[in-house]
């Protein structure tokens, strides 16, 4: 009978997990105690050598090698998903898999995208997998990478967005090496980030790492789209499988997205068809350029209005139907409102202005019918309160919607009486005159300030809109920041042309997700554009270096309103409520004094850079002396100073 | 015997700086450090920045969607506008005379009022092509040319969505009073309310907003 001592690593890691870590039959550290503890370290030499290595080999022995590590086994399984990057900083507990990706798979398919910090690499993969709409992986360094990478993969959950998280780790305690492995290890980790992963396991087989590799891809892919994680641990990736080992890479197997149920369909169509108001309300609707032309379709179809609230993009700015700049009204003169993939349905339908005690109100018509289209509505966690407020739609379908989407267009066709098709097309002059005014009410605002310094935020907008409007483009950051001037006044017709925002809203996010989206863009001949915030920046400015290292086609416009903004706004507003000193609100919440020159950081990452440019009529010379920078293939930063909002 | 003599004034002098409320603004002289990019010359405008109003309005008065409306095309009166600072309604905080001297507001006030409108967008290349976008239909004197009139002139007091906010409340408007007598108020403004005519409505303008006002929302 075999003991624990004379297991193999693997079958030890197997016998641990399954039988709870066993204790040794005689414990080592027990049989060590009546030993003397040495006077002194001796003194290194060929004795210590010997006594530590073994012997000196003879020069006719056979080295020890390892010709089939694990982690080329590994590689294989990120070559049969298609992944196309790894992102990672280096880390011990996966230098087996590091290795592997270079030398076995070639450093190619997947290529390592390398990085300074752990939340980068996650972030980078965030944004990569909004823009190529297939998960990047993730490698990360057991306890501390993980951690550090915790930010953004929360982040990634909360806009649900698919990421494959590998992270290394070392489960058998007797390999660790004293000291830093050990606090390197873990014996769950999992546990660290299983709230905001959609799945992780820790395989104790190159078998058992195979299947699960490949579900938690499938489950990656599967609306609600979410990041899964992996653990790789270290002597799975370094052990020799031997050469007669048969491993074998299970067959890809995507599931289908949930679509909605018949009779669901045909009650919403009813609904929608009934009304003289119609209004469409859509968030993380479309997950590709086909769930924007559905939403096009079904908008047109019913003459609805579109009320794009940016989780991705949903509807063409440039469609009349789009009227996202008129959402007060429309959310309170609609008397049916269909939510597709709502961050938060009870939040569309009703405010909590930010005042003493913080009443709550419906805004939307009390008459109004409200349909709920979303794949979020049976996945729901308990610690993160992602959720939102509790609302009873009158219609709830746990469905992905833009897989319902065609669905639910048949049933309009198939149930719209003539007089009811009548009275759709008889909207149609007057929404187009809505949209009409709208753009120039957009418009018209933006006019305010055109010619401050710092720069407004619509000006720098639109004076980017000028330069890339020609060019064919992605923006890669949240607008909503910029007053979400892009979304009011750019045009936007594609899907890859905005990819929404942080999700979890944790700073940090906009530079490696941009590095990220750059990426992805390179590899479908696009450029990105991305309007950086400066507090945003600061959190990870080593993603500059990556983008340089890479020769990313990113252009990277600060919106450098030196502040966090929203919270000097919160500090005011606290201050004011209590009567206490108005000049507070600036302590804690501003970065001047010194001010921060993002241009000499850009280029101290070997990335080009201008700025800082506070005068507008400096912007046009400086970005397209940044776009050719950028056509050629490399990132450039333009450190702007703005207006706050 | 001479230093607990010097000691007596020192501490009368504390402990009326304790109790007198200028003694809070301990910040006064630190924010002056952190907001010096943003001031200028003007003494108004120094204290708009210094009180944090640029953080919400913009420095040009330029307002957000995110924040708070523009101040640059404010049409109230001197009462009205005080008032609103010192019992603000929605997210703005209260500026007593405590933490904002009469002086001080006027001040910022006189500052606001020379912010400027900003140039029509026509006149800027790129926002023309925007507003451009799209045949616009023949809408005159419709409720949709009355929505838009609202929206230019009104909706900063009364909210877009007509849903009140320095002003009130106007979604059930038309059941109090007919556009008739809704024009009859513009053209004859209550205390508070500024006068929109005939600049920027003219007659036919007004009576347009007047029947948007009253056309059930």
């Amino acid at each position: 009978m075999k003991d624990a001592k004379h297991l193999g690593r693997r079958s030890f890691i197997k016998a641990s997990v399954l039988a709870g870590v066993a204790a040794p039959a005689v414990p080592v550290f027990a049989q060590g105690q009546g030993e003397p503890a040495p006077r002194k370290v001796a003194p290194p030499g060929t004795a210590a050598a010997a006594a530590e290595n073994g012997a000196l080999p003879l020069v006719d022995d056979e080295p020890q090698l390892v010709k089939r590590p694990g982690s080329d086994f590994m590689v294989d399984l990120l070559k049969a998903t298609d992944t196309r990057y790894v992102a990672a900083m280096a880390g011990a507990t996966f230098r087996g898999l590091h290795e592997s990706i270079v030398n076995y798979g070639g450093n190619r398919a997947p290529e390592l995208i390398v990085c300074v910090h752990e939340e980068i690499s996650a972030g980078i993969a965030h944004g990569y997998a909004k823009v190529a709409n297939q998960p990047m992986a993730c490698l990360v360094h057991s306890t501390v990478g993980l951690l550090h990478a915790s930010m953004a993969i929360y982040n990634a959950w909360c806009d649900r967005a698919p990421m494959m998280v590998i992270a290394g780790n070392s489960l058998d305690a007797t390999k660790r090496r004293p000291g830093v492995e050990w606090v390197h290890s873990a014996q769950d980790l999992g546990a660290f980030v299983r709230e905001y992963v959609k799945y992780d396991d820790t395989p104790v087989s190159l078998e058992h790492y195979a299947e699960s590799y490949m579900r938690a891809h499938e489950l990656s892919m599967t609306p609600p789209y979410e990041p899964v994680m992996i653990v790789a641990d270290s002597e799975l990736q370094e052990e020799d499988v031997g050469e007669g080992a048969r491993l074998k890479v299970p067959a890809r197997a995507p599931v289908s997205p949930p679509a909605a149920a018949p009779e669901a369909i045909e009650r919403a169509a009813g609904i929608l068809l009934a009304a003289s108001a119609p209004l469409i309300v859509a968030d993380r609707a479309a997950r590709s350029q086909r769930g924007v032309d559905l939403i096009v379709e079904l908008a047109t179809l019913l003459n609805a209005p579109v009320i794009d609230r940016a989780g991705r993009l949903n509807m063409p700015t440039t469609h009349y139907l789009c009227q996202t700049s008129l959402q007060n009204t429309l959310v309170r003169q609609a008397d049916a409102i269909l939510g597709l993939e709502l961050t938060d349905l009870w939040g569309t339908i009703n405010a909590v202005p930010d005042v003493i005690g913080r009443p709550s109100r419906r805004i939307a018509n009390g008459d109004a019918k409200v349909i709920g289209i979303s794949a979020n509505y049976g996945y729901v966690r308990s610690v993160v309160q992602d959720a939102q407020r509790y609302f009873a739609a009158d219609l709830a379908i746990d469905a992905d919607a833009e897989a319902s989407l065609p669905s639910l267009i048949a049933a309009v066709h198939r149930q719209a009486s003539p007089e009811q098709l009548a009275t759709i097309g008889a909207r149609t002059e007057k929404l187009k005159a809505a949209y009409t005014t709208m753009r120039a009410d957009d418009a018209s605002a933006a006019a305010i300030g055109w010619d401050a310094s710092p720069i407004s935020t619509a000006r720098l907008s639109m004076e980017i809109w000028e330069q890339i409007s020609g060019l064919d483009w992605g923006l890669v950051s949240n607008h909503a920041f910029v007053s979400s001037w892009p979304q009011r006044l750019w045009d936007f017709t594609k899907y890859h042309q905005y990819i929404g925002g942080e999700g979890g809203y944790g700073v940090g996010y906009g530079a490696p997700a941009a590095v990220g989206a750059a990426l992805a863009h390179r590899d479908a001949g696009r450029i990105a554009v991305a309007i950086q915030c400066d507090g945003d920046l600061m959190m990870l400015p080593g993603a500059l270096w990556t983008a340089a290292h890479h020769r990313l086609p990113l252009l990277m416009v600060m919106h450098n309103n030196r502040s966090w903004h929203q919270e000097t706004m919160h500090l005011k507003r606290m201050a004011g409520r209590r009567d206490r000193d108005p000049y507070s609100w600036a302590i804690g919440t501003m970065m001047t004094d010194p001010e921060i020159d993002f241009a000499q950081i850009a280029r101290g990452m070997g990335v080009h850079a201008e700025g800082p440019i506070s005068k507008p009529d400096e912007l046009v010379g400086a970005l397209q002396r940044a776009l050719e920078v950028v056509k050629s293939g490399r990132p450039a930063l333009l450190d702007t100073l703005t207006q706050m909002r | 015997m001479r230093i607990p003599l010097l000691l007596v004034p020192t501490v009368v002098l504390s402990v009326a700086i304790i109790l007198s409320p200028s003694s809070a603004r301990t910040s006064a002289q630190s924010i002056a450090r952190l907001t010096a990019p943003y001031e200028t010359g003007d003494p108004g405008q120094r204290l708009y920045v210094r009180q944090g109003c640029y953080q919400c309005h913009g420095l040009a008065g330029q307002g957000s969607i995110l924040s708070g409306p523009p101040l640059s095309a404010s049409r109230l009166d001197d009462t009205s506008f005080r008032r609103y600072v010192r019992n603000p309604k929605g997210a703005m905080p209260p500026y007593t005379s405590w933490a904002l001297p009469d002086d001080d507001l006027g001040q910022i006030e006189r500052f606001v009022r020379l912010l400027q409108a900003g140039r029509p967008y026509t006149a800027v290349p790129a926002l023309a092509k925007v507003a451009a976008s799209g045949a616009r239909p023949n809408t005159a004197n419709t409720v949709a040319d009355g929505e838009a009139l609202y929206r230019r002139n009104c909706a900063v007091c009364h909210g877009a969505a007509r849903e009140g906010g320095i002003a009130p409340n106007l979604i059930k408007e038309g059941k109090n009073r007919d556009a008739s007598a809704i024009a009859a108020l513009i053209l004859d403004p209550p205390e508070g309310m500024p006068s929109l005519t005939p600049d920027p409505l003219s007659k036919a303008e007004t009576d347009a907003v007047a029947r948007f006002v009253a056309t059930p929302s």
